[in-house]
Order: C-alpha cells, then sequence, then structure tokens
C-alpha cells in the first residue's frame, strides 16, 4: 500500500481527535478512512503520467478543495455519545470490517482490551504477526510496518528510532541473514556465523551487494543512518548467533556485523559536509597507528553519599554520561567511578592517508583520522594499504573552535570494516574465473616468452632486461634453514647503461605492475629514508621508528633510480636489506630490527654519462663490489648506432606515440604496423609472440607468487659447479665483477623465478638453464670489448641456450631431407634398374619424386636434443624459406623452388 | 584349588604366609614373580605393605614373559617354599612349567581367564586366588570330561596332536597325588575289556579336546588383582586410604586398557565405593586436607586436569575417532562443538587449572547438556575415582593408571625390573613430582599413539581383509612416528587405531571384524637385532566394549602352525607375538585363511 499518495492528497483532510465523528461519507473509525482514500487513489482514470508535473499535485484548486454535499452530515446539533456508547458503536464497526476483510488498519487497536479473540480471522493475523516476532518482549505493541520505506512524515533519522521501524528493521534483516542463500552454496551467511563461532570471533562481514538485492529498503537506510541502522544489525545477527550457538553467550556477548562492498568509493579529499553521520568507503595508506588504549564503554558510577550504584552508562564518542542524580538518595553527587563494572573497549587510531598514486599532480596528500575499534584492532600496520568502510563523523574540537572564533569540527571515521590490499588479499580477491584464466595461459608453450614480451609493451627492445624484470617481479622462494639464518628469494636488477636508453621508463612500468611498489630516486633519498628513521613524537614526546622506502617495500619492489648519484654513506646503508633483508636499528634507545624483504631494482648511469665499452663493468660505474654482488641481474644498456636497428626503433616510438594519442581510432596506425612489421620481415626476426594483457599479468604475478613454491628438486648440481668455477676463473682473469658465492643462490633463486613462471612446483632443467644464462649474460656484457668476445665463445654453451635451436632444427630437417633422398634414390636405382640399363628412364629420374619426411621423424630426433615444441619453428623464416609444412598430413616437404637449390647440393 | 571367597583368602593364603614365617628360617622366604603390568605394581604395592606390617620376607622378581619367570624359580632352587605368581601364570601349568618340587606351593594371582585347568584341579601345590562367579563355573569343565585314570598308557598308544597332546603330557605328574589311590581299580578294569575301553578312550579324547578348545578359546580378563589383594587388607585390618587407591588403580588400568568393560567396571567401583565412604569418613575428620579419593561423574577425556581441554579433545582416542581433529572438516566440527557448547577456544586451549573458575565449575554441565546432541554419550564417564593430595591438583585415577603404564612401557632401554621399581616407587605417599611425572609421561605417550593414528590414516593404511581389518605399520612413511618401547604399548594403540576406524567407517560388519595390527619396535639399544615385527590382535570393536574375550591368540597359533612360522610370545599376553621380519607375509597369508573359518564361531561360543 502506499502511503505517499494518502499524505499528498489527503493532506487537507481535517484530521479529527476522538470527540468528532469522521467527517466522511465512510462509516469507517478513524484510522480506517486512510485505507479506503488511498485504494482509491491507486486506481488512477487513465495511463497518466504521474511524474510528469508531481509538484502541480499540491498546488491549492479551492473548487475542488471542497467535500460533496451529498452524505455529508451537516447537522451541528450531535448529541454527545457517551463514552462507553461510543466504544461499542467502534467495537460494532471494526467487526463489520473485519468480516468484510478491512483490517489492515486493526493493527493499532491490538492493545485495546475488547477485541474480539475469538474471531479466526484476526487470530490467524496475529499469529502470522507473532511468528515474524523474534524476540519475545512481553506483550509489547509493536505494529507492523509494511512499508518501511514510507516514513511517515518522520525524517529517516527519527524514523529508524522508533519502535515499529525498529522491529521491522531488526525482523527483516534476521530474516536475511537466515534466509539469503546464492545458488550452489547454500545460505552463506549462517555457513559465515558457523565460521565466526567456530573461530570464536565476534564479528562477520555481510555483503552490501547482497543486502541491497534482498532487501533493498534495509540497503538503502544503511549508509543514512548507519549508526541506528548498525545497531538494530547488529542486535540481529546476535539473535541469529544465539539460536544458532544457544550458548554462544558464553563466549561472546556483541555480534559485529561488517559491511563489505559499498559501491560508491569516495576519496579522502572528496568527503565533504554530505558525508556526515552516512556509512562511507574511502581507502589509503596508513600513515601512522596508535597504541591500543582501553576506551570506557559502560561505567557505573557509586554514590559517595550513600554507596548505591548507578548506571551502566553507555559512553559514546562525544558525551560523557553522568547521574544527574543518585537513584538511592537523590543528591547530586559526588559520584565516583565503580571500577568492577565499569566495562572497557579496545581502542586504536589510525590515520590513512592518500595512496601515492592517487594524489592529483601537484597536491599534498591529505590525510583522515580512523577510528578503530573491538576486534579490529591491531589489524594494519603503518605502511599497509587499505580500504575503509566506516561512519563518516565530526567530533568538537576546542582548538580548532578558537582558532577559528566559530564552531568547527574535527571529522574522524569510525571505521566498521578494513580490507587489506596487500599480496595476500590480492591473492584471495582472485575470482575462480581469474585462475582458471591464469591456469589456463600457463599452459601456452611460450608462456615465459609471453611474459618477457609483455614487460613493459611501450618499450621497443631490450629483451634481456625485460627478461630479468620479469624474474625479479617473479622471485625465488626464501628459505629458512634450521630456522637460523634466512635465505632471501627476491631477486636484485641492476640496470646500467647510457641515457636515453628507457631506464627510467622500466623502473615506472614495474611500479604500476608490481604490488607494493615504493619508488625513489638517488638524489632524493637518503640512508635513513631509505632504511628507518627515529623521530620524536610532538605530541607523545617519545622516540618513535618511521619506516624508511625500504621497509615500506616489504614483500614487494623498491625501486631505486638514479643508484650512482647517491652518496656512497647511503648507498652502503642498504647493504644489509639487500642480503639479509633486515634494516638493524640502533639509535635514540631504540635498538630493533625491522622486515626488507623487498627486491630492488636500481637504474644507474655510467661514469661520465656514457659507457665505454673498453673498460670493465666496475670501472665504468661507479659502485663498489659489495654492492655489485648484491645484484643478481646486472643489464648494460649501450646505445649503438646502427641504422636498422635504430630506424626499426623510430618507427616503433613514432607509432606508439600515434597509438596512444587521446583521440586515436582504429585503423590510423595501419601505415606504421604495416611498416614496423615489414621491416620485422626483412630482419628474418622472428614473428613477435602474441602478448598478454596488463592486468592479467598483474593478477598472473600475484598468483605465482602466493601460490606457487617450486621445489628445487634434482638440479643438475654439476652444470652450475661447473659455470660457477669457470665463472671464477674468468672473473679472476679479467679483474671485470668479483664473483662470488651469492652468484650461486643467484642462479638458483632466479631459476626458482623461472618455474614459478611456469606455475610448476619443481624446477626443472629448462628453469636453470634460463638462469645461467641470465647470469652468465649479466658477466659477460661487464667485461671489456676486447674480452668480450672471447669470453662469449668460452660460454657459448650456455648463452645460446634457446637461442639457435630453430638452426639446430633446421639443420635437423635438412638431414632427414637428406636421408630421405638418398632412400629415395635407391630405391629408384633398384626399382628401375632395368629400365635404366634399357635407357626408357633416365638415371636422375628419381629427383621428380616428392620429398616428404613425417613430423614424427622431426619430433624424435628434436626430443632427443630436449626439444620438445615444434610450433615456433614452424613459424619461424629460416622454415618457410625453404620447408612447406603441412598439418595435415603431418608432413614437411620441400618447396619447389627452394627444391631446386637444394638439388643442387645434394 | 580355587581359594574363591575372601575368607578363604585370608585363612589359607594370608595365615599360611603367616605360619611359614614362624616356622624358621630355611621355609620362610616368599618367591614373588610379578607380570609387568599396572595392575601388578598396584598388587605388589599392597603386599609389600601388608608384608612389612607382619614382617614376612620376600624376594620380587619381575618377569616380562613366561621364561622369566622358569628362569627365576631356577635361580632359587631349592631354597624356596612358597611361590606367588602375579598376573602371571594362570594360563600355564605351572607345576610342570616351572618345574617345581611337590613341596613347593604355588599361589596364582591372575586376573587373566581361563585358568589352565591343571591349575585348577591341583588339589593342594597350586591354588588359584580368585573369585570365580557361578556363570565362571559353569563353563569350566568337568574333572571327568578331561582328566581321566588311564592318561598314562593313553599317552603311550599315540599322542593326540596340538594343544591336547601337550597338556595331557603333563598331567601325570601334577595329578600323581591326587590320582593315587585310583590306580588299583584302573588297572583291573583296564584288564578286563581292554578293547571296549579303547573305543571308549577314543571317543572320550576327541570329546575331551573339544572341550579343551572351547575352554581355552577366548582369553579374557576379570577382577583386578589388586583390588583382591586390597580385600584381603581388609580382611587382615591393615587396609587404610592408600592400600585404596592402588586398588582403585588396579582396577581403573584394566578399565582403560579394555580389559573389562564398563558394565563390569560400574559394577566393581560402585562396590569399591562403599570403602570411599568409610575410608574417607575417618580421615575427613581429622585433617581436611590430606589426601582423599572421591567417587563421580567426570569428563571421560584424558589427562584433561593437568592439560587443556583442547588438547584432551584432540587426543583421547574417544574423541579423536568421533572428530577426527586433524582433517579439515574434523577440524570444523571440533570447534562447532565448543562453539555450540558456549566454551571459548581461549579457555579451552589453556591449562586446565589456570582456565576460569566458574567455567570450570559448570563444565560438567555443559558438556552434558551437548552430549546428546551431538551423540557423544561417552564423553561423560558414569562414575570415575578422582584423587586429591591436600591443596594440590586433583587428578583423575584413570589418568594415573595410563600414567603408570607408560612408566612401565614407554621406557625399553631400562629393564623392566626397574621400570617396575620406578612404578613402585611412583606410588609412595608424597611423592608428588614422581606422580607428575608419571601423568607428563602417560600424556607423551598418549599424543605419539594419537599421531600414528593420525599418519595411519593420512597414509590409508587400512585394508579391510574379508574378515578383518589390517594396519601394517612396519613400512609407515612419517618422521617421527617409529617408536619404541615395551611390546605391550602395541596393544593400547591398536584400540585406538580399531575404534578411530570402526567409527569412521561405520558399517555394522567393521564393527564385528577382528582387528590386526603388525608394527616394527624401535629396537631397544641393547638388543640390535631388529628383524622383529609384533602382530596383534583384536577382537571386533563390539566385543571390545563387552569386555574383551579374544580368541586372536589362538588365531595367531592356527596361523603360525599352517605357515610353520616361529611364533614367540614377548608378554603375557596371547594376542601379542613376535614373528621374524621375513616371513611376514607367509603369516599374514596363514591368517587369512585361519580367520576365514575361525569369526563366525566366537559369536556363538561367547556364551
Amino acid at each position: 500500500m502506499d502511503h505517499d499518495g494518502l499524505q499528498a492528497n489527503g493532506g487537507d483532510v481535517p484530521l479529527d481527535d476522538n470527540n468528532i465523528p469522521p467527517p466522511v461519507v465512510h462509516d469507517d473509525d478513524d484510522e480506517s478512512t486512510f485505507a479506503e482514500e488511498e485504494v482509491d487513489d491507486e486506481e488512477p482514470d487513465d495511463g497518466e503520467d504521474l511524474m510528469e508535473n508531481p509538484e502541480a499535485d499540491y498546488a491549492p484548486m479551492p473548487h475542488l478543495d471542497r467535500y460533496e454535499e451529498e452524505g455529508l452530515d451537516t447537522n451541528d446539533n450531535l448529541s454527545e455519545l457517551s463514552f462507553g456508547a461510543r466504544r461499542q458503536a467502534e467495537a460494532e464497526m471494526r467487526k463489520r470490517d473485519r468480516e468484510e476483510g478491512v483490517y489492515a488498519e486493526d493493527m493499532y487497536q491490538m492493545d485495546d482490551d475488547d477485541l474480539d479473540r475469538d474471531n479466526p480471522l484476526f487470530n490467524r493475523v496475529r499469529d502470522n504477526m507473532r511468528k515474524l516476532e523474534f524476540n519475545e518482549e512481553g506483550d509489547m505493541p509493536v505494529e507492523p510496518v509494511e512499508n518501511l520505506e514510507d516514513m511517515r512524515g518522520f525524517p529517516l533519522q527519527e524514523w529508524v528510532t522508533q519502535l515499529a521501524a525498529r522491529t521491522e528493521i531488526y525482523n527483516r534483516f534476521r530474516n536475511f541473514l537466515l534466509n539469503f542463500s546464492v545458488e550452489k552454496r547454500g545460505k552463506i551467511y549462517q555457513e559465515r556465523i558457523k565460521k565466526m563461532c567456530h573461530a570464536n570471533l565476534n564479528s562477520f562481514e555481510v555483503n552490501y551487494q547482497d543486502l541491497a538485492a534482498h532487501q533493498e529498503v534495509l540497503a538503502f537506510f544503511l549508509p543514512e543512518c548507519p549508526v541506528e541502522i548498525l545497531e538494530i544489525f547488529n542486535m540481529a545477527a546476535a539473535a541469529v548467533v544465539s539460536k544458532m550457538f544457544p550458548h554462544y553467550g558464553r563466549i561472546n556477548q556483541e555480534i559485529v556485523i561488517r559491511i563489505v562492498d559499498l559501491p560508491i568509493q569516495e576519496e579522502i579529499r572528496a568527503l565533504r559536509q554530505v558525508h556526515l553521520n552516512q556509512l562511507v568507503r574511502t581507502g589509503g595508506v596508513v600513515s601512522s597507528t596508535t597504541g591500543i588504549l582501553p576506551k570506557l564503554s559502560t561505567v557505573s558510577y557509586e554514590c559517595n553519599a550513600c554507596g548505591a550504584t548507578n548506571g551502566p552508562f553507555y559512553v559514546t564518542a562525544n558525551e560523557e554520561m553522568t547521574p544527574k542524580n543518585c537513584i538511592g538518595c537523590q543528591k547530586r553527587g559526588p559520584f565516583e567511578i565503580n571500577q568492577q563494572e565499569t566495562v572497557y573497549e579496545n581502542f586504536q587510531r589510525i590515520v590513512i592517508q592518500e595512496s601515492p598514486g592517487k594524489v592529483a599532480a601537484g597536491r599534498l596528500p591529505r590525510s583522515k583520522e580512523c577510528i578503530l575499534q573491538g576486534d579490529l584492532v591491531d589489524s594494519v600496520a603503518p605502511g599497509d594499504e587499505i580500504e575503509v568502510t566506516g561512519i563518516y563523523s565530526n567530533n568538537y574540537d576546542g582548538s580548532l573552535n578558537t582558532r577559528n572564533g566559530f564552531p568547527v569540527f574535527a571529522t574522524v571515521v569510525v571505521v566498521n570494516h578494513i580490507k587489506r590490499n596487500d599480496e595476500k588479499t590480492l591473492a584471495l580477491s582472485l575470482t575462480e574465473k581469474d585462475v582458471k584464466d591464469i591456469q589456463a595461459l600457463a599452459k601456452e608453450e611460450l608462456i615465459a616468452d609471453m611474459i618477457f614480451a609483455s614487460i613493459a609493451p611501450s618499450i621497443y627492445g631490450h629483451d634481456d632486461i625485460k627478461k630479468a624484470l620479469a624474474l625479479a617481479l617473479f622471485g625465488g622462494v626464501p628459505k629458512n634453514p634450521g630456522g637460523k639464518h634466512k635465505l632471501r628469494g627476491d631477486i636484485n636488477v641492476l640496470l646500467c647503461g647510457d641515457p636515453g636508453t628507457a631506464k627510467s621508463q622500466f623502473l615506472k612500468y614495474i611500479e604500476k605492475i608490481a604490488n607494493r611498489p615504493v619508488f625513489t630516486t638517488g638524489q632524493g633519498a637518503s640512508a635513513v629514508g631509505l632504511t628507518a628513521y627515529v623521530n620524536k613524537n610532538p605530541q607523545t614526546r617519545e622516540w618513535t621508528l618511521e619506516a624508511g622506502a625500504l621497509v615500506l617495500a616489504d614483500k614487494g619492489v623498491c625501486l631505486i633510480d638514479e643508484f650512482d648519484k647517491m652518496n656512497d654513506a647511503d648507498r652502503t646503508s642498504i647493504h644489509e636489506a639487500m642480503e639479509q633483508q633486515s634494516i638493524s636499528i640502533s639509535k635514540a634507545g631504540i635498538v630493533t630490527s625491522l622486515q626488507a624483504r623487498c627486491s630492488v631494482i636500481a637504474a644507474a648511469n655510467p661514469i661520465g654519462g656514457r659507457y665505454d665499452s673498453s673498460m670493465t663493468f666496475a670501472e665504468n660505474v661507479n659502485l663498489s663490489d659489495p654492492i655489485l654482488s648484491r645484484f643478481d641481474a646486472m643489464c648494460i644498456v649501450k646505445d649503438i648506432v646502427n641504422e636498422d636497428i635504430d630506424r626499426k626503433l623510430a618507427t616503433f616510438v613514432v607509432g606508439s606515440h600515434c597509438r596512444s594519442h587521446p583521440h586515436f581510432q582504429e585503423g590510423d596506425d595501419a601505415g606504421f604496423l604495416d611498416g614496423l612489421h615489414d621491416d620485422a620481415h626483412a630482419g628474418e626476426e622472428e614473428p613477435p609472440v602474441k602478448q598478454i594483457s596488463q592486468e592479467l599479468l598483474k593478477k598472473y604475478i600475484t598468483y605465482a607468487r602466493d601460490k606457487i613454491h617450486p621445489k628445487l628438486h634434482s638440479v643438475d648440481q654439476d652444470k652450475i659447479a661447473n659455470m660457477y668455477a669457470e665463472l671464477r676463473r674468468e672473473s679472476m682473469i679479467t679483474g671485470s665483477v668479483a664473483i662470488t658465492v651469492r652468484h650461486i643462490e643467484s642462479i638458483i633463486r632466479l631459476s626458482e623465478a623461472h618455474a614459478k613462471m611456469h606455475l610448476r612446483e619443481y624446477v626443472n632443467e629448462d628453469d636453470v638453464n634460463s638462469a645461467i644464462q641470465v647470469c652468465l649474460k649479466s658477466f659477460v656484457d661487464a667485461q671489456k670489448f676486447s674480452v668480450k668476445k672471447n669470453m662469449e665463445r668460452i660460454f657459448s654453451r650456455y648463452l645460446s641456450y634457446r637461442r639457435d635451436n630453430n638452426e639446430l632444427l633446421l639443420f635437423m630437417v635438412r638431414q632427414l631431407v637428406q636421408d630421405q633422398r638418398t632412400f629415395i634414390r635407391m630405391r629408384w636405382l633398384k626399382n628401375m634398374h632395368k629400365d635404366i640399363q634399357k635407357g626408357l628412364v633416365h638415371t636422375d629420374g628419381w629427383r621428380d619424386e616428392p620429398v616428404e619426411i613425417s613430423i614424427r621423424d622431426l619430433e624424435d630426433k628434436a626430443r632427443r636434443v630436449n626439444i620438445v615444441n615444434l610450433k615456433h619453428f614452424f613459424g619461424s623464416h629460416g622454415f618457410a624459406k625453404s620447408f612447406k609444412y603441412d598439418p595435415r598430413k603431418k608432413i614437411i616437404s620441400l618447396r619447389t623452388e627452394a627444391g631446386d637449390g637444394a638439388q643442387d647440393g645434394a | 584349588m580355587i581359594l574363591d571367597n575372601a575368607r578363604e583368602l585370608s585363612d589359607r593364603f594370608y595365615n599360611y604366609l603367616l605360619k611359614c614365617r614362624s616356622r624358621g628360617v630355611e621355609f620362610n622366604r616368599l618367591l614373588m614373580l610379578a607380570a609387568s603390568d599396572v595392575d601388578s605394581v598396584c598388587a605388589v604395592k599392597i603386599l609389600l605393605h601388608l608384608f612389612h606390617c607382619d614382617h614376612i620376607q620376600y624376594s620380587l622378581t619381575v618377569c616380562s614373559r613366561f621364561q622369566d619367570c622358569v628362569d627365576a624359580v631356577a635361580a632359587a632352587g631349592d631354597s624356596v617354599r612358597t611361590i606367588l605368581m602375579i598376573n602371571c601364570g594362570a594360563a600355564e601349568s605351572v607345576v610342570e612349567r616351572l618345574n617345581v618340587s611337590d613341596k613347593v606351593r604355588i599361589y596364582i594371582l591372575d586376573s587373566r581367564m581361563p585358568v589352565h585347568l591343571r591349575n585348577l584341579y591341583s588339589a593342594k601345590q597350586v591354588c588359584v586366588l580368585r573369585k570365580f562367579s557361578q556363570e565362571d563355573i559353569q563353563q569350566i569343565p568337568r574333572w571327568e570330561e578331561v582328566f581321566r585314570e588311564e592318561e598314562q598308557e593313553e599317552n603311550e598308544n599315540g599322542a593326540p596332536d596340538g594343544e591336547g597332546g601337550k597338556e595331557t603330557d603333563d598331567n601325570d605328574d601334577v595329578m600323581s597325588q591326587s590320582s593315587q589311590n585310583f590306580r588299583g581299580d584302573a588297572g583291573r578294569a583296564r584288564a578286563r575289556k581292554r578293547r571296549e575301553k579303547e573305543r571308549e578312550l577314543r571317543e572320550w579324547n576327541s570329546k575331551r579336546i573339544a572341550v579343551e578348545e572351547g575352554y581355552y578359546k577366548n582369553v579374557y580378563y576379570q577382577d583386578s588383582s589388586a583390588v583382591r589383594m586390597f580385600e584381603l587388607a581388609h580382611l587382615v585390618s591393615k587396609d587404610d586410604q592408600e592400600l585404596f587407591f592402588w586398588a582403585v588403580i588396579g582396577l581403573c588400568e584394566m578399565f582403560m586398557q579394555r580389559k573389562i568393560g564398563s558394565t563390569e567396571f560400574v559394577e566393581k567401583s560402585v562396590a569399591l565405593q562403599g570403602h570411599v565412604i568409610r575410608l574417607t569418613h575417618s580421615i575427613d575428620l581429622e585433617n581436611q586436607q590430606n589426601f582423599r579419593i572421591t567417587y563421580g561423574q567426570d569428563l571421560a577425556l584424558r589427562f584433561y586436569r593437568q592439560w587443556s581441554i583442547f588438547e584432551s579433545l584432540n587426543n583421547t582416542p574417544y574423541t579423536v575417532a568421533i572428530f577426527r581433529a586433524w582433517e579439515n572438516k574434523g577440524h570444523a566440527k571440533l570447534h562447532e562443538f565448543l562453539a555450540d557448547m558456549g566454551l571459548a577456544l581461549a579457555q579451552c586451549k589453556q591449562t586446565y587449572s589456570a582456565m576460569d573458575f566458574n567455567i570450570r565449575r559448570d563444565m560438567m554441565e555443559w558438556f552434558q547438556a551437548q552430549a546428546p546432541e551431538w551423540n557423544v554419550p561417552d564423553l561423560i564417564s558414569g562414575g570415575s575415582f578422582l584423587a586429591t593430595y591436600g591443596f594440590n591438583q586433583k587428578f583423575q585415577i584413570n589418568d594415573m593408571a595410563l600414567g603408570l603404564f607408560a612408566c612401565l612401557t614407554v621406557n625399553s632401554d631400562k629393564s623392566s625390573e626397574d621400570n617396575f621399581h620406578d612404578a613402585l616407587d611412583t606410588l609412595s605417599k608424597h611423592e608428588f613430582d614422581r606422580l607428575d611425572r608419571a601423568l607428563q609421561m602417560g600424556r607423551d605417550q598418549l599424543v605419539v599413539l594419537r599421531k600414528i593414528v593420525q599418519s595411519a590414516f593420512e597414509e590409508k593404511l587400512f585394508v579391510g581383509m574379508t574378515h578383518y581389518v589390517q594396519v601394517c605399520l612396519d613400512n609407515i612413511s612419517t618422521a617421527g612416528t617409529q617408536f619404541a618401547g615395551r611390546p605391550e604399548v602395541l596393544i593400547p594403540l591398536a584400540h585406538f587405531l580399531q575404534e578411530t576406524y570402526v567409527v569412521m567407517s561405520r558399517g555394522q560388519r567393521v564393527k564385528k571384524a577382528p582387528f590386526v595390527l603388525v608394527a616394527q619396535l624401535q629396537p631397544p639399544s641393547t638388543d640390535g637385532t631388529g628383524d622383529f615385527l609384533h602382530v596383534v590382535g583384536l577382537p571386533g570393536a563390539d566385543n571390545v566394549a563387552a569386555g574383551m574375550k579374544n580368541f586372536m591368540g589362538k588365531a595367531f597359533r592356527a596361523a603360525a602352525r599352517q605357515a610353520k612360522v616361529e611364533l614367540e610370545l614377548d608378554s603375557f599376553e596371547e594376542c601379542l607375538v613376535r614373528i621374524g621380519k621375513r616371513s611376514k607375509t607367509a603369516f599374514l597369508d596363514a591368517l587369512i585363511i585361519a580367520l576365514s573359518a575361525a569369526p563366525t564361531e566366537p559369536q556363538s561360543n561367547r556364551h
């Protein structure tokens, strides 16, 4: 039923008090008139649009605002009905109504004791009501509210404090908790309550979307007046819990509902006056937290005079309750707090600051105070990126007042729910579809190449850098042998090279894609800024420890640009962080060790700006051995003039600029793309591998980092040992980069990262080879130009791993073709020798027969040298130039024009 | 000879010992042979107390297998005239096996049934100190059924195979005194109708074998020896609170080790409760803080008073079987159970003594209210004994019994004699540290057992044969489950495994199926040979609950005979045998055959 119509149109109906008989024709009592009228209103004569100009309905129309003469009792000299007679008449009328089935409004009369209790119709209604009513509040008269959204003229704040509305909200929410179910998952809230009880917690999460889907009115009320509604919700939840677990009260009396997934998220800077006392959702980085303090929850007072205990009083955020008069002796005090009956609760204040990424350019990040209570306390630490759902409320602040001269309020978010955006929760937030996608992706044969190619797709070339960075993003497996000391799993990478080689671009890209990145530059960072600094808290005057960049990047990535511009002293401060992954502090009476489990990715310029190939790496870069040996991979980028490559690069850059223009349209870049592809073909490059979308890549990395912990199973130890020995020897001779034991660990880490990339739970040969390749590459690149060639030759078998597979395969194919041809020739000569002797057939007639080799032969041969995937090979230029692949028949045949060339060779 | 009622016990046993004392030096030494189990520790403890009071000289030897008894008697030689065997020997024909002269008197105090017929029908030399109920008496074959005057000839004619043969071999020495006067008549009778006699004899013989087989088939327990000795002490008016404590431990141990069923335990403990009232009454008057024993309802959780409720729930076999908390589902179920009861995890997980006082007070009621709903009625024991030493913590005597069992079995490096004496010392007055240590050991043992059960489940070691369930723990791979100790420790382990398995698989057939455990104990450091496997056999679970009647010993023997495998009894328990590692497969194969014939019989023969 729609009461809105009633209030709009019936506004001028004189509302009578009980003494005046109803002026309307209907022979109902007062309350039912509304019902009748409203029924009339609900049937519009025609399909006119009610919303066309609704304000017109309110315009006074004196010619219509009159009552019809007919049926109106104008007789003024009514005899005053006696009270009893009136009651009797009313009872009669009610009885008639009930028989007619008009009883909805009768609920208002529940408390009348002359109800016809024998009436079965009415009894049924009452029974229904009783069923709806959960708590046995005795015979408190509560009329059900069928239309909760009709607030009967009250503002919402007031409406929800009224008993009827409260009961209705209570019942609805209780039913929601009991009945809400999702297909296949059953009644999720009952399940959640069960889980909560198992863990003895006192709060559980309610999804706002679910609430909106099932009880839209509650979902509509909740953000508007959260304080009252949440209180009712909590009560309802407690009732449900005590129904499911009757004795849970012995463990936890209070149950708290935590609202998640509020649809609108506000930035901290977007919070305004309109949000006051509403449920808001905002996010930021926790910048500081206070200790956990007990807060008065309920307090009792003892009267000094008579000793009576007053209370308990519920203490709210902004007012302190004190009794006015003693209940025992009516004195006005003095009172003393009764310590035994006073209840405290945990309380913590945190400050959240806008995330660095979300601050608009040129603005300083803003911050907001949040209040955590109950079990939320201590759930976050400084540096955590969190999302907060809570009540935006104001409190009186004296100092602000005097400063401004008029009342100004400080605002604070009373937190209802906290969601942490760290790696664990991110991994948890992966949906089933995501996981399925990720696992499907992992099954791709060239997944590693795809990932390498997808790193910084807007940068052309630099494949080795991309490879190193990808490995760093995935990371190795941290180990803790015997619980004595930790072995890091994070991979540190140093990019070093000429200016303008996109080093900073790479770092910026990593900042976007990695979890928990912290970006600093060498000039802007000091030793303490990187590690941790001790600060005097202006309020408490105590020395407190503030985390530096490396600590903030714990379990993430710390990016340091312009690494060479840093002071030597500052640089040495991160030695500990890079290998031991901790930062030890002993200053100002604070002796502690902080965790800094992050991988460091640094970019540096060579001395004098340009890399001099005639000098070794150490001479080129102003970095000491200790720090260099801590990098697992070093990528040296040289800006070499090469017309071909430069041309391609230029095309790529122009194309990229073109494509990224805000008004870019599909097809505009056709010319550039063609050019690029032509060039690619001309350069005999392999066709580009498919790229992964950046979102999926991010999820992939998250998933791999969280779920996959590859084990070193049966690693080829000799291989690593030999390579290490060789490396040591070469490094001693040339004296370029010191090779230490760290490099063995590096190889292990890199191979673990490579295995993670394939979502493998074990490290195989392939992983180790790739790791060795990356490690050696960084070593060989660090050599003088003169020895480099020599060294490349020495290590060629490691370096060329996977690279000339195609050539090898091509060689194999050629060999097979050769064999096949010999076979055909022999057969020809044998079968036809009579014809040949007779001269009927030419001796070389066999050359016309088609040469076909089956794929299986090639696969067998390839498997012997550990090459399994041939698909890539078939797409390569070298192959396509002279051979034809028929996937249907599974044979390879010579291209005819190329066949002629081959014939000559044969 | 049976010394049945308590009066006879004091008259003919204890007075005899007293008489010996007064007779002179050469006769007065009593040799006690005690099995190394808890009941016997308690019985010895009580006896020692009596002997100290009455200045009876004794020497005590601890035996862990029957061969030890034989050695001990041989070592004692002629100096001993009286031998008291505690919890050992009833199953053997002692006079013959121990090879003693007829001047020696042997008293057997054993809770194990059945008693060897030779011991029962011995006229004077062997006395069995135990109660026989009417039912038990009926089960004993009558004299005519198993003995006959002309047995000597019988044996010469052709010895029947198997046990029957072995037993008849022994007969004539033992029976010489009693059957002396029949000899003349028998000779004449034989002369007259020899042929007819022979036929008759053969018939009788086959009947005898059947009867004996029926009699010896099931091994079961009755009547704790310690309680028996306490009754004796009561008769000679030397009982006190401590003696009672020891007797109760003996009784509880039998219950905890599933030697007696719960009905019997309740009967016995109700009988003992009279003593509780009598003995505590006098104590209460003089000193409230003294040692006290009370009897009442309690949680049937093991060691929970020294542990936390949560750990105890996680390790007590009964709850382990129901919840299986190492599985995710079981873990959730256990938590739900606790939440349902309103017991906070924080409280459950802390030491019982540190728990909130109100919770400790009300907890029993909570458990009682929830138990029917969760179908865990046995979580609350109908009655259990609770001991309090002054203001010290209370402990359940059930736990104490388990603790003593652990003392006796955990440490295989020390000789069983040392273990036995340790256990005796533990029972001494005011040895709180030792008590605590014993309880701690029991707890540790329970944890080890629980871990093995868990890994047996995780590795799916249960093999359901057609007629029985088998677990081979000898190739269990989980590290840390290799465990050492006396072989007796395998019996509670087998019970634990069986109970958990039965609850999990829920079948009626599984409930009835016998259970076989094959396990390898870590060899004690003194004994380098580790090529032995131990095999434990238990009857079906329903049988166990009603007071175990174990026929597996016999099945083992049959299987061994068939597979020609050498069996060794490493303890007094018939259901616990040792076989060579190599003969495992052969033995188990033979066991399948033996059991496929057997399992229907025990059901029909039990009553």
